[in-house]
């Protein structure tokens, strides 16, 4: 077996940023050291509990306001809450909100995208475990035979719950379908507020959609209203400071409260609301918040900004444990090559915040493994920021199976992310005047032009709703408001015998107005910027040793051309590809050229030769 | 593959091609230690955008270094 230096000469640093994994609990493994330092804001760990704990007892819906530095480790404690408590609650990740007129929708579709993770040693889908949970589930008869599976069914939902529930009739049929393993994700569909076809409504035996904020509002105090005698749900709502900005870029705090506040107004059982949120955002803008939403806040927590020496040492011990298993002879030290003394000179204090703990980590370790060779390293920030690229990208690839995992809203919103990466200016944040569309339509300049571009992006399957949403942009057209419109759409278009469509026809065709059909692969490079771009917002992203600022990682964005790799903006004309990949491709056109020069030349010297040996035959 | 592997090299100044096989193959499903080492880092290293500290090792001990531009 190799020794400990051996190993390190070899190792990747295992401090390095890419294993400071923020954001959503359910789509990585995160955490997986820092929080096993249980002592670790062990304390805040059980006042949350407390509030969990009174919830399960009474089902008063309670909320936790949770404030600290950035890099102190908030996204840490989210995630090892859910990994402590998710055996007696439901734990929902509840990420940045686009739009403030879109807050309940966003919280419904994304309660239920959690409710749909397995956790940790189950089998079923948190949304099913709840349902197995309610007691009129489990009350199944003798009446079963008389009524049929699904008439049993609606009657026990129906008489357990008589009143007080938002559509009753078509929420109980998705509930009942949720059981059934092909038209789960239908149900799911449902209840995450797509505006389904009829085509699709069909089978699940329901007639209404989820399509505005009253209807996202009044399914959420569904699950509250029918969940009192089942685990509670824990709604996580992380970096609210990437939230919702005003005109005036100012941040729109008021509607994650104000949806607190209905909470309690309206009665709405079993939740534990969990705002978290940086503490330098919540001293500037706590004055903007009503008294009364602030006073419905049971609980506010104010997340320790630095751990201890002794704590630094067991987290650094965590992440050199895998190379001190392969080291022959063990070290001696668990912290071994780095020395602990370090820490009593940096801080003095004995306090250390947690994500420089880790960056310091990252420091000595490196200064160990290249001795004097470390003092002439360049900067190596791009190669970094490409590693942290690949790795979000690679996990969002392998999460974002289908374009309408988001809504339209939340894709538009990527969108506008992105370009403003590129440094395109958006024109107009909402292009189309109807209220129904508006969010999903903006306008921007053409680069190097002083034309603007009206940009409607729309997945939503029913086709009656593309139909409105023709009329809209007919509307648009006619008033000139750009000089051209581009439809992303992958969704159906229906056919000629749809008046949507019929519109659709009209309005784009030709080369001013297009339709863009978008691939997969584009939403996962838009996602992936939007997650390291609320990451900068949130002060959470690091790169190398940095935290950039929003505008820096831009810089890098575009320094690293990544988003030339996209091929909706690519097809938007609103980047080139890179001009090493172009080549590329240039060559490889090149190469196709000459091999259909040479084979067109081969055929016209066998046809040259042919007529010679006919014209020869003929004269002879 | 080839742009990952030259990221992680310049981020690490100096690694094992065996724990550059193990994050290829975590990075990317499907690829073998035959891609990693057989064509990437042998284009790499041929385009001189990276070394092999000591060619004459064994796969788990050979190291490849990143050469500064």
């Amino acid at each position: 077996m190799a020794s400990l230096d051996q190993i390190i000469q070899g190792a990747a640093n295992p401090f390095d940023p890419v294993t400071f994994i923020t954001g959503n609990f359910w789509n990585s493994d995160i955490g997986a050291a820092s929080s096993t330092v249980n002592s670790i804001h062990q304390e805040a760990i059980e006042e949350i509990e407390t509030v969990l704990d009174l919830v399960i007892q009474d089902n008063y819906t309670r909320s936790i306001l949770l404030q600290g530095d950035s890099g102190c480790g908030k996204s840490y404690l989210l995630a090892r809450l859910k990994k402590t408590f998710n055996s007696k609650a439901f734990f929902a990740y509840i990420g940045s909100c686009a739009s403030s007129d879109y807050i309940w929708r966003h919280t419904l579709r994304q309660l239920v995208d959690s409710l749909m993770h397995v956790p940790e040693g189950e089998t079923d889908s948190q949304l099913l475990l709840w349902l197995k949970g309610l007691s009129a589930f489990r009350n199944r008869g003798l009446m079963k035979r008389m009524l049929g599976e699904r008439g049993l069914f609606m009657l026990n939902f129906r008489s357990t719950y008589p009143t007080g529930i938002y559509q009753a009739n078509d929420f109980f049929n998705i509930l009942y379908q949720l059981t059934n393993p092909e038209l789960f994700v239908y149900a799911c569909d449902w209840l995450r507020g797509e505006n389904l076809d009829q085509k699709q409504l069909k089978p699940l035996k329901v007639s209404s959609v989820i399509d505005s904020e009253i209807a996202a509002k009044g399914i959420i105090s569904n699950f509250g209203r029918i969940a009192a005698d089942t685990k509670p749900i824990v709604l996580c709502f992380d970096q609210v400071e990437t939230g919702p900005r005003l005109a005036d870029n100012y941040l729109s705090l008021s509607p994650y409260f104000d949806l607190n506040t209905s909470f309690y107004n309206d009665n709405v059982k079993n939740f534990v609301v969990l705002i978290s949120i940086v503490r330098n955002i919540w001293s500037s803008y706590k004055g903007t918040i009503p008294q009364s939403d602030l006073a419905r806040v049971c609980k506010f927590i104010d997340l320790k900004n630095n751990i201890t020496w002794e704590q630094v040492k067991a987290l650094w011990s965590l992440r050199l444990h895998p190379l001190h298993c392969q080291a022959q002879p063990k070290p001696e030290s668990p912290i071994a090559p780095l020395d602990g003394l370090i820490l009593e000179k940096r801080y003095p204090g004995g306090k250390v915040n947690l994500r420089n703990s880790l960056i310091l980590g990252k420091e000595l370790f490196f200064k160990y493994k290249l001795g004097d060779a470390y003092e002439e390293q360049s900067d190596s920030s791009l190669a970094s920021f490409k590693l942290l690229w690949q790795q979000e990208f690679n996990q969002n690839q392998a999460k974002i199976e289908r374009i309408r995992k988001f809504s339209s809203v939340e894709l538009v919103e990527m969108l506008k992310q992105a370009l403003k990466a590129l440094g395109i200016e958006i024109i107009k944040n909402k292009l189309l005047a109807s209220k129904s569309y508006s969010s999903h339509s903006f306008s921007c300049q053409l680069p190097g032009t002083k034309q603007n571009m009206g940009i409607i992006w729309y997945e939503e399957p029913n086709l009656r709703g593309l139909f409105y949403l023709m009329k809209a942009c007919q509307k648009a057209l006619e008033q000139n408001l750009c000089h051209g419109f581009v439809l992303i759409r992958a969704e159906n278009l229906g056919n000629e015998n749809n008046k949507g469509y019929q519109l659709f026809q009209q309005v784009f065709t030709g080369e001013k107005n297009r339709h863009l059909i978008p691939e997969l692969d584009s939403v996962s490079y838009l996602r992936t910027y939007q997650a390291l771009a609320n990451d900068a917002i949130a002060g959470d992203l690091v790169v190398g040793s940095q935290t950039p600022s929003l505008e820096e990682l831009e810089q890098l964005t575009r320094e690293a051309k990544i988003l030339a790799r996209c091929s909706l903006l690519l097809d938007l004309g609103l980047v080139i590809a890179n001009n090493e990949e172009k080549v590329e491709e240039v060559e490889k056109v090149e190469e196709v050229d000459k091999v259909e020069k040479i084979d067109k030349l081969q055929k016209i010297e066998k046809k040259e030769e042919e007529g010679k040996k006919k014209n020869y035959h003929s004269q002879n | 593959m080839n742009d990952f592997i030259l990221n992680l090299v310049e981020t690490q100044k100096f690694i094992s091609v065996q724990v550059v096989i193990t994050n290829c193959t975590k990075q990317f499903p499907g690829v073998t230690q035959a891609m990693v080492v057989d064509k990437a880092i042998k284009d790499l290293a041929e385009a001189k955008l990276v070394s092999i500290i000591n060619p004459q090792a064994k796969l788990e001990e050979k190291l490849v270094s990143w050469v500064p531009r």
